[in-house]
C-alpha cells in the first residue's frame, strides 16, 4: 500500500518546492542583472537580452488567460448545495467562493485565496447525489491540505519557465545572439524537466492524501466505486465526443446539445471497455495523477460495483441551458483548433 | 444497469510512491541549487575581477591613444573651421565654388579624424568607461558637432549650386556630396 501519511514531510517536500523553483528564477535573474551590469555597451548582447528581460517581465506579471467560464448561478445549484453542505456539516469546510461548469469531464479546485470548484458537465450527467458527495469530498481534500496553494505557485514557475523557453527557442538564429539564447534555452529545458519531475511526483502523492480525505466521509467502498463510474463516463466522454463535434463540423453541422447526443454511449459493452481502460492504465514519472488501480489498491478495495441509470434526474436547474451552452462553447473550440491545423497545413505546404 | 467489476487482478504492475525518491529529489535539488548559485557567484566575482579592478595605470598608453586621436581631430576641427570662414568671406561666385570644395574637403577629413577616435574607444571600451570617463561624453560632443557641420554644409551647398549652374558650372553625377562622407 502506498504510503499515506499526512505532516511534516509533505511540508517540508512543498517548501522545497517552491524555494527551488524560485531560487533558480531568482538565480536565472541575478545572472541576466550581472550580464546588464558589465556589458550594458554591447549594443547586440542588450537586444539579446532585452528579449529575455520581456520575457522575466511576462513571467512575473502575466496574467493567466483563463478564457471563457460558464459560471453555475446560485439559485440554479440546489442539489449541488445539499452535497457541498454535507460536506460542510462533515468537515466545517466553507463552500467555495466560485463553481464554474465546463464542458468536458474533469471535476476539480484551484484558487489561491478565492477557491474555485470546476465541474464537468459530462458527469453531472450520470453522478447522482451520493456520488457526486464522494468525489467533490476529494476535491475538498485538496482545499484541506492547501494543495491549491501549492499548485498556484507552481502554475506561476512553470508558466515562468515556459516563456524563457520558447522565447529562446524561437529566437535561435544564426547570428551570434546565439551565445546568449541557447545557454538560456538549454538552461530553461533542463530546469522544466526537473521541476515538472519533482512537482508531479508530489502530485502523484497528494492525491491519495485526498483519497484519504474523501474515504473519511464517505467510506472506503462509496468512494470506489464512485471514483470509477467517474473513471469510466469520463473516458467514454472524451475519447469519443470531441471526435463526433470535429466529425460533424467537418460537414459544417453542429450538435446542439452533446450530452444528450453522448447518452446511448454509456452502454453495457462501452463502460465494460472503459473499465479496462481505466484499470490497465499506470502512471509514469510524468503522470500527475497516480494511476486508478494504485489507487483503489492503496484503498484496499478489491471490487467496484458501478450503476448507471439513463434517468439520474438533473443535477442543476435550468441543466439544459448550461448543457447547451457548453456544447456551443466545445464546438467553437473544436472549430478553433480545427482552423489552427489547417493553417499549420497550409503553411507546411507552402513551405514545402 | 448494474456491473461489477474486480478491481484486483490490475494491482500487480503498479510501482509505489516512495517518500526515498521525494528524499532523492530534494537532495538533488539542493545540490542542483548550490550549483546554480555558487557558478552566480563566481561569473560575479570573475566579471567584477575583469571589468570592476582594472588598472588604470598599467593601461595609461590606452589614455595617450585617446588623446592622440582628440588631439588630430582638434587640429583637423580647426583647419575646418578656418575653411569654412574663408568660403562665406569668398567675394565672387568662381571663389565660392572652389571654396565649397575645400570645405567639403575639410569636413571629410574632420570625419575620419572622429572615425579615428571611435575605432580606439571601441577597441578598449572597458578601459575608457572605467578609467576615463569623459571620453564618451567627448565623443557625443564630437558627434553632435559633425552631424550640425553636415547640415551646414548641406544648407550652404544648396544655396550656392543654383548660382553656379546659373554661371556655367555642371555638378555631374561624380561630384561628391558632401553628406556622402557620412558613415
Amino acid at each position: 500500500m502506498a504510503e499515506n501519511k499526512t505532516g511534516l514531510f509533505e511540508l517540508i517536500y512543498s517548501f522545497f518546492m517552491l524555494l527551488f523553483g524560485f531560487a533558480m528564477i531568482i538565480a536565472f535573474i541575478a545572472t541576466v542583472v550581472l550580464l546588464v551590469y558589465f556589458f550594458y555597451y554591447m549594443i547586440y548582447l542588450m537586444i539579446a537580452i532585452g528579449i529575455i528581460l520581456i520575457g522575466i517581465f511576462k513571467g512575473i506579471f502575466g496574467k493567466s488567460h483563463e478564457g471563457y467560464e460558464i459560471e453555475l448561478k446560485t439559485h440554479d445549484a440546489n442539489k449541488l448545495d445539499n452535497v457541498l453542505d454535507i460536506i460542510h456539516k462533515r468537515t466545517g469546510m466553507r463552500k467555495p467562493n466560485k463553481i464554474i461548469l465546463v464542458e468536458g469531464s474533469e471535476i476539480a479546485v484551484s484558487g489561491l485565496y478565492r477557491k474555485k470548484l470546476i465541474i464537468g458537465l459530462a458527469t453531472l450527467q450520470f453522478l447522482d447525489e451520493k456520488e457526486l458527495l464522494a468525489i467533490i469530498s476529494h476535491e475538498y481534500g485538496h482545499f484541506s491540505n492547501k494543495d491549491t496553494v501549492l499548485g498556484y505557485f507552481s502554475y506561476r514557475i512553470m508558466k515562468f519557465i515556459e516563456i524563457q523557453k520558447a522565447i529562446n527557442r524561437e529566437s535561435l538564429g544564426a547570428d551570434w545572439t546565439i551565445i546568449i539564447h541557447l545557454p538560456t534555452w538549454i538552461f530553461f529545458l533542463l530546469f522544466s524537466r526537473y521541476y515538472a519531475l519533482i512537482s508531479l511526483w508530489y502530485a502523484r502523492r497528494v492525491e491519495y492524501r485526498a483519497d484519504k480525505f474523501a474515504i473519511e466521509i464517505v467510506g472506503e467502498k462509496n468512494f470506489a466505486d464512485s471514483f470509477v463510474k467517474y473513471c469510466a463516463i469520463s473516458e467514454i466522454f472524451e475519447d469519443t465526443v470531441p471526435r463526433y463535434v470535429l466529425h460533424y463540423l467537418q460537414e459544417d453541422k453542429a450538435i446542439k446539445n452533446i450530452y444528450d447526443f453522448a447518452r446511448p454511449l454509456y452502454n453495457k459493452e462501452n463502460i465494460e471497455k472503459s473499465f479496462e481502460s481505466c484499470l490497465a492504465q499506470k502512471s509514469s514519472w510524468w503522470s500527475s495523477h497516480p494511476s486508478i488501480s494504485e489507487r483503489l489498491e492503496a484503498m484496499g478495495v478489491d471490487f467496484v460495483n458501478i450503476e448507471i441509470s439513463q434517468n439520474n434526474g438533473n443535477i442543476l436547474k435550468n441543466q439544459e441551458k448550461y448543457e447547451k451552452e457548453a456544447s456551443m462553447l466545445m464546438t467553437e473550440k473544436m472549430a478553433y483548433w480545427q482552423q489552427l491545423v489547417r493553417l499549420a497545413e497550409q503553411q507546411g505546404g507552402s513551405e514545402q | 444497469m448494474n456491473l461489477s467489476f474486480n478491481t484486483k487482478k490490475y494491482y500487480s504492475k503498479n510501482v509505489k510512491i516512495s517518500k526515498m525518491h521525494g528524499v532523492f529529489f530534494m537532495v538533488v535539488g539542493l545540490i542542483i541549487l548550490i550549483s546554480v548559485f555558487y557558478g552566480v557567484f563566481q561569473l560575479w566575482v570573475g566579471l567584477d575581477s575583469s571589468f570592476g579592478s582594472m588598472n588604470c595605470d598599467e593601461s595609461a598608453y590606452l589614455k595617450t591613444n585617446i588623446d592622440e586621436a582628440f588631439s588630430d581631430y582638434d587640429s583637423k576641427k580647426g583647419q575646418y573651421e578656418s575653411i569654412k570662414e574663408s568660403y562665406y568671406g569668398a567675394i565672387n561666385i568662381d571663389s565660392e565654388v572652389e571654396k565649397m570644395g575645400e570645405w567639403n574637403d575639410a569636413l571629410y577629413e574632420m570625419i575620419v579624424a572622429y572615425n579615428r577616435i571611435v575605432n580606439v574607444y571601441n577597441m578598449n571600451i572597458e578601459y575608457y568607461e572605467t578609467c576615463y570617463s569623459s571620453v564618451s561624453q567627448g565623443i557625443d560632443a564630437t558627434s553632435a558637432y559633425i552631424d550640425n557641420e553636415e547640415s551646414v554644409i548641406d544648407i550652404a551647398f544648396s544655396e550656392l549650386k543654383p548660382k553656379a549652374e546659373s554661371e556655367g558650372y555642371v555638378y555631374g553625377s561624380d561630384y561628391q556630396d558632401p553628406l556622402s562622407n557620412l558613415f
